[in-house]
């Protein structure tokens, strides 16, 4: 059976709505009938990945936007997390674990490593200035399709 | 997300219900502090049993806390781990700094 869904979704950048985005994600692959740990490794990646751009991509200043799609194409789920903010100078930096450019906030630097972990595959986007666009990939193992 | 502590002989015990995200991880970070210098002689007990959702926010405000009590020669235990958590606190290594057990009881007199 072939099947495929598309959501394009846009929020500001206030850390109300990491819930939010979790929810959203996790009530459009229900259709695929997940399971348990399959449901939270996506809600985790995407908090990290939402979390990044309000706290990093605009410095928590609440005033930027924030925009997430996500696709189903048959057991594949894609979501693509973006924001207009600052930017990532060195990307391969920026995604060694334990690689935080605000300690003091207590970030312990884990994000992206929790987001190649629990997903199948991660990729980053960056212009520094521009913005950045992080794009996860996993595959739902449904027993409906 | 709701944070109760309860006191018990030797122990501060930290409950939190519910998500622990950015969002709430600094609420738990200052009312956490609070307890712990005002009873720096206590052990410290997080208890995760009631937590539905963790991401690395948690793994940051868990480590801080570990170090802060470190700083004046404290001690720190985890109880209650759970499938929402139990993951991502193997993955963040806490797990070999921080000692965990299943019960608050088991926590507070070991
Ligand atoms: N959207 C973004 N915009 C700008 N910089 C970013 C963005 N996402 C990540 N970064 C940079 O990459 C670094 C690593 O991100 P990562 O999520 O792995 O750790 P962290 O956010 O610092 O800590 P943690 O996620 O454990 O709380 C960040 O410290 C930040 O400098
Ligand atoms: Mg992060």
């Amino acid at each position: 059976m072939n099947y495929s869904n598309t959501i394009k979704t846009s929020f500001i950048s206030i850390p109300e709505n990491e819930s939010l985005a979790r929810v959203i994600c996790a009530s459009f692959i229900s259709q695929l009938d997940p399971t348990i740990e399959e449901l939270t490794d996506v809600k985790t990646a995407v908090s990290e990945a939402v979390t990044n751009s309000i706290v990093h991509g605009y410095s928590s200043k609440g005033n930027g936007m924030i925009f997430m799609d996500c696709t189903i194409e048959n057991e594949c789920f894609t979501v693509e997390i973006k924001d207009n903010g600052k930017g990532i100078e060195d990307i391969e930096k920026a995604m060694e674990p334990m690689y935080t450019s605000c300690p003091e906030a207590e970030r312990s630097g884990m994000g992206f490593t929790v987001m190649e972990t629990f997903m199948d595959s991660v990729k980053v986007n960056s212009v520094v200035g521009v913005g950045t666009k992080v794009t996860m990939k996993k595959v739902i193992k449904s027993k409906l399709l | 997300m709701k944070l109760t502590f309860s006191s018990e002989k030797n122990a501060t015990v930290m409950k939190i219900c519910g998500e622990i995200d950015h969002r709430y991880a600094i609420q738990i970070r200052n009312e956490a502090d609070k307890k712990i210098v005002t009873y720096p002689d206590k052990k410290f007990v997080i208890d995760l049993s009631e937590v539905s959702f963790m991401d690395s926010s948690g793994i940051g405000v868990i480590i801080g806390r570990y170090k802060l009590i470190k700083s004046f020669g404290g001690e720190i235990a985890i109880s209650g781990v759970n499938s929402a958590v139990g993951k991502i606190l193997e993955m963040s290594g806490i797990k070999k700094i921080i000692p965990l057990f299943d019960t608050v009881e088991d926590a507070v007199n070991n």
